[in-house]
């Protein structure tokens, strides 16, 4: 907001660098990304968790500067986190309800071995 | 400020046109972008979405007259439909868009001091998605019915029924959508359209109600969306995400399920409870005990709301730790309905109470809603739901709070803004009737279900067991006897748009805005910029006995001016 | 419009009559930035509901992966990330050129503005290009979602019932076994949908055409405005049918070797889930596609034992449910695609008509936030579906 020249009318006008840097930065974390998938760097297991940890950082600069939510109002941002924190909610419980009742599908998998797809 | 844009005809017929006779036909009712005219769609949609689902309803409880079939021709599979298109058609085409979509819709931007919803072309696209959702349960109930429940729960729904399943579903589908346009549009409202003055905390309670579960409707039903979408395909192609069969998890379309569909409830309760501030208000003639208290437990109530779904799941299969938490977070969620309650009676406290008709059903909301919320305490805790679960309590308990309250609620604002609405007073007398039999006959219908269930009777049974047949017989005629008060009531407000005298701008002395400007508004709702002030201040309003209205008193004390004359 | 926010708090009649006479004003709103702040706050809330909707596919996904975690390391093997990786360079370019044409919109630059829509356009039709590539490969190789494959007598045996009428789950007892010749078919039927489009910019020519007889200038820039966009999408739709035959026709050989290089390095890393992935009877045929690649759909397909009895038991239960996810995230992906494009189409209609100002550019910004929320999701769904393993 400090740059006031930028504003054109009511919104933030992006520059061609910011907009040529975001884009270079996606594309080199989308490159690393693929390379690093399935390589021993990684100890097993913790492939989804940097995969993610790259992705949230390319989420991040879309929404910060391809929807200019760096300029934005603070509730539109507000709005968007909001979000967030809700589908953080559902997907924490979700999984940690059905994580727990796991080992009763297995108990009865075993049990009645022909009533489960192959 | 706002009469500086208005056409000039507009402002020379002022004192005649209203939004009412500004335009005629029927394409200017089925294309217009009023808010106006849209709400008075849904007004009319919904009632008679209501009154068919009542019909379904009385055929029910006609049915359980006697322990073994009743009426002839319906047939256990019948029985399933009926009770599934009565729950379906209740809550997916009364009771959620009722509030908001009739009653929102109309007053919102009135009592905001707007000229429009911010999305007036949204608006009327979701007053169309919720005739199409309304054509998709009318395919389902003509071809094939319904016979899931209106929780639609799986396996049974993808592998069992097979009735139109994929049909309803995709009109739950459609509706969803149509509520959240409504509630994107209520929050970009009150967020951008409020005028100089009106501040957050000048908001009348009902805008902050509605507020409050627009964020619901928008945070939630995108989830019913895509739940109901992934059974549709799961029954249409087998997806398996909730087949065992297929290696998926029925419970886990039960997380989905009620992660929407419990802060539903309170998409249904809470906009009621902004009609009851209001009325409290108005009818004590005294300013709402603890405004901020009531604003901020209805936001209160949508987030924690959020937190709470799991106990629909208490004997599903759900794993323990995670049922006791959601048993100890259900009790959070009476804290500020509590709240809210104990400032109702602290406004009507020591005030000057008319029992006006919308007052009466107020009341009735107060009494009925408390025995509903409470009830819902014994289903909170997990050791007495065991025995409760699927039983007529649940039913009972659900029926005092959607019925005794939503929809009391809803009918004590109907008649509290149909003065407004119509421009015409009905009659006062057979309103507090009608008030006083819907109240009666209510606890007549749905007491005895208390009973039943905490004897054992399940919910969702064709038969049962002779003992229960007193009990049930009591049920019936009550629920008879509802019918006819809510078509007293009807009868009454029909009546009022043939004889009912002509309704003053502000009848009952209330201060929020939409009293200000005629009866019925004039299109673009104000043809002076109104005045924001304490919406709650009731000496700001004062009896005119030339104009048999409250008007509005200047700060000198003089009858100077009114905002609403012309 | 410093102004305009000035009077809105004052009284109000400074500007906004002014405004009230531009197009494009909803009279509801008192000044140009009130419409704008609304239409942005509205997105914003619809993006909301969009994540929501997407959250429910993200939760399924991670129920099973944390459960199951072997059906989607086995699983997600026969998915080609390097295509993968593609599409989203693709999406993330369209972004760009997104972004980009917002900042011509507010700037006014017009031809600028249809520029970046264009190329946008062409992106969006380039990524779906390549999705039904990769989808036509799944299906060749009856990687299908988890009900396709079920025994329809099984289900019935399972519920102690025959068969009900009306009921509609799709259940195939035999997957019809797909001509040789599915690729080159599919190749056909996609080079017919570009003649179609081809054919269909004779419309749009008509409509140019008949805007400079009759002088209709409406007429004409819609016309211009449609023919760039099916050409837009016409050059996307050839660039992905280019990539595919890069990839598999011409250099047969070549692209061949990496997908055994491909194998081989699952084969090393996790050795019998490499094992899986090929079906010993026939080992050169998992590397050319559209063979069956999969032992244990290849058992449902034919009536034969299946040989190679060690593969199949390394398969883990229920692998399929991996691709119901799959298709069905990466479907409604589409979809939100499709209607991008949709959308794109309009704003291309009204900027070559010169709606776009700036003090109105609401809907090219609108637009575009949902354009980035459908990059993001993807940013999100390829590491998850593409990139598993080890």
């Amino acid at each position: 907001m400090s740059d006031s020249h930028d504003h054109h009318g009511f919104a933030h006008v992006m520059s061609p660098a910011v907009l040529l840097a975001v884009f270079a930065a996606l594309i080199v974390f989308t490159v690393i990304t693929v390379l690093i998938a399935g390589s021993s760097l990684i100890p097993p297991g913790f492939d989804i968790y940097v995969a993610l940890t790259i992705a949230t950082i390319k989420a991040a600069l879309v929404v910060l500067f391809f929807m200019h939510m760096i300029h934005d109002k603070g509730l539109n941002a507000i709005m968007f986190v909001f979000s967030l924190v809700f589908v953080a909610l559902f997907l924490g419980a979700a999984i940690s309800d059905t994580e727990q009742y796991q080992h009763l599908i297995k108990d009865f998998g075993q049990a009645n071995p022909d009533s489960m797809a192959k | 400020m706002a009469t500086a844009s208005l056409p000039a005809h507009q402002q020379d017929h002022a004192s005649s046109t209203n939004y009412l006779n500004c335009s005629r036909g029927f394409l200017s009712w089925a294309c217009t972008l009023d808010h106006k005219r849209i709400g008075v769609m849904y007004l009319i949609g919904t009632m008679t979405a209501m009154f068919a689902g009542g019909a379904l309803a009385l055929i029910l409880r006609a049915e359980h007259l006697t322990p073994q079939a009743t009426l002839p021709g319906i047939t256990h599979d019948l029985y399933n439909q009926l009770f599934t298109l009565h729950g379906a058609i209740m809550v997916f085409l009364f009771i959620i868009p009722s509030i908001p979509g009739a009653l929102g819709n109309f007053i919102l931007p009135i009592m905001l001091g707007a000229k429009d919803v911010a999305f007036p072309r949204m608006n009327l696209c979701s007053f169309y998605l919720w005739v199409g959702g309304l054509i998709f349960f009318l395919t389902a109930l003509l071809t094939t019915g319904l016979d899931t429940g209106w929780t639609f729960y799986t396996p049974y729904s993808t592998n069992t029924s097979s009735t139109s399943v994929v049909t309803a579903t995709l009109g739950a589908f459609i509706l969803g959508f149509s509520s959240i346009f409504t509630g994107l549009n209520f929050i970009v409202t009150v967020h951008t359209m409020r005028p100089p003055g009106m501040t957050w905390f000048r908001m009348p309670l009902f805008l902050w109600a509605l507020y409050s579960t627009a964020i619901i409707q928008v945070l939630a039903t995108p989830v019913l969306g895509i739940t109901l979408l992934l059974l549709a395909v799961e029954r249409s192609f087998g997806l398996g995400i909730f087949d065992p069969k297929l290696g998926g998890d029925p419970v886990l379309y039960q997380h989905f399920f009620w992660f929407y569909s419990h802060p539903a409830v309170y998409i249904m309760i809470l906009p009621a409870m902004g009609i009851i501030s209001e009325l409290i208000s108005t009818f004590s003639r005294k300013p709402i005990f603890g405004y901020r208290f009531i604003a901020f437990s209805s936001m209160a109530i949508a987030l924690l709301g959020f937190l709470v779904w799991g106990h629909h799941m208490f004997t599903s299969g759900q794993s323990e730790m995670v049922t006791v938490v959601f048993s100890v977070l259900t009790f959070s969620v009476s804290i500020p309905s509590a709240i809210k309650v104990f400032n109702w009676v602290a406004t009507m406290y020591k005030g000057s109470i008319l029992l006006a008709t919308p007052m009466c059903y107020a009341l009735s909301f107060i009494f009925l809603f408390t025995i509903g919320g409470l009830t819902g305490l014994f289903l909170g805790a997990l050791a007495t739901d065991i025995h409760l679960h699927d039983t007529y309590f649940v039913v009972a308990h659900f029926h005092y709070v959607m019925m005794g309250g939503t929809l009391v609620a809803f009918i004590g604002g109907v008649f509290y803004w149909w003065p407004k609405i119509t421009g015409r007073m009905y009659n006062e007398f057979w309103g507090q009737v009608s008030s006083l039999i819907v109240f009666l006959s209510f606890n007549l219908t749905f007491f005895p279900q208390f009973i039943l269930g905490s004897r054992g009777m399940p919910r969702r049974y064709f038969n049962y067991v002779p003992e229960y047949q007193t009990l049930h017989i009591l049920s019936t005629i009550g629920s008879f006897l509802l019918g006819f008060g809510l078509a007293l009531a009807a009868g009454v407000l029909i009546a009022s748009l043939f004889s009912g005298r002509r309704a003053p701008a502000n009848p009952w002395g209330s201060a929020t805005l939409e009293w200000q400007c005629s009866s019925p508004p004039p299109l673009s709702n104000f043809e002076h910029t109104p005045s924001v002030g304490d919406p709650y201040d009731m000496n700001s309003v004062v009896w005119d006995a030339e104009t048999e209205s409250y008007v509005k008193q200047q700060s000198s004390g003089g009858h100077s001016h009114v905002a609403s004359a012309h | 419009m410093a102004t305009a926010v000035e009077t809105h708090e004052t009284d109000g009649h400074g500007d906004h009559d002014d405004w009230h006479h531009k197009p494009f004003s909803a009279h509801h709103f008192e000044n140009a930035e009130q419409q704008f702040d609304s239409g942005k706050l509205g997105m914003w809330l619809f993006l909301v509901t969009e994540v929501l909707f997407f959250s429910g596919l993200f939760v399924a996904y991670a129920v099973y992966r944390a459960n199951h975690p072997e059906v989607f390391i086995y699983a997600s093997q026969y998915l080609d990330k390097y295509l993968g990786g593609m599409n989203t360079v693709v999406l993330i370019f369209s972004s760009l050129t997104m972004a980009w044409g917002v900042r011509c919109a507010q700037l006014g630059q017009r031809s600028g503005l249809i520029l970046m829509l264009s190329l946008t356009l062409a992106c969006a039709a380039l990524f779906l290009g390549v999705k039904t590539f990769e989808y036509t490969e799944k299906a060749h190789k009856r990687l299908l979602w988890a009900g396709a494959f079920v025994n329809a007598t099984d289900i019935n045996k399972s519920l102690g019932t025959t068969k009900r009428p009306g009921n509609h789950v799709f259940v195939v007892e035999k997957i019809p076994k797909p001509p040789e010749t599915f690729e080159e078919r599919m190749m056909v039927s996609l080079r017919a949908i570009q003649r179609f489009w081809g054919v269909s910019m004779l419309i749009p020519v008509l409509l140019v055409g008949l805007g400079y007889r009759f002088n209709s200038r409406p007429t004409r820039t819609i016309g211009y405005a449609v023919l760039l966009s099916i050409g837009a999408i016409l050059v996307g739709m050839e660039a992905s049918i280019q990539i595919h035959e890069f990839q598999h026709g011409g250099a047969h050989a070549a692209t061949g070797g990496h997908d055994a290089d491909h194998h081989e390095a699952d084969h090393q890393e996790a050795g019998h889930n490499g094992e899986a992935g090929l079906p010993g009877a026939h080992p050169e045929h998992s590397v050319v596609a559209g063979d069956i690649v999969d032992p244990m759909l290849s058992e449902l397909t034919s009536d034969a034992e299946p040989k190679d009895l060690k593969s199949l038991s390394d398969r883990p239960r229920n692998a399929n449910i991996f691709f119901s996810i799959y298709y069905f995230m990466t479907g409604l992906h589409a979809f939100h695609i499709i209607c991008g494009m949709i959308a794109i189409t309009w704003l291309l209609v009204r900027s070559v008509e010169g709606h776009f100002r700036p003090d109105y550019f609401g809907p090219v910004d609108f637009v575009g936030l949902y354009w980035h929320i459908v990059d993001l999701i993807w940013i999100y769904l390829f590491p998850l579906l593409y990139l598993i393993g080890n």
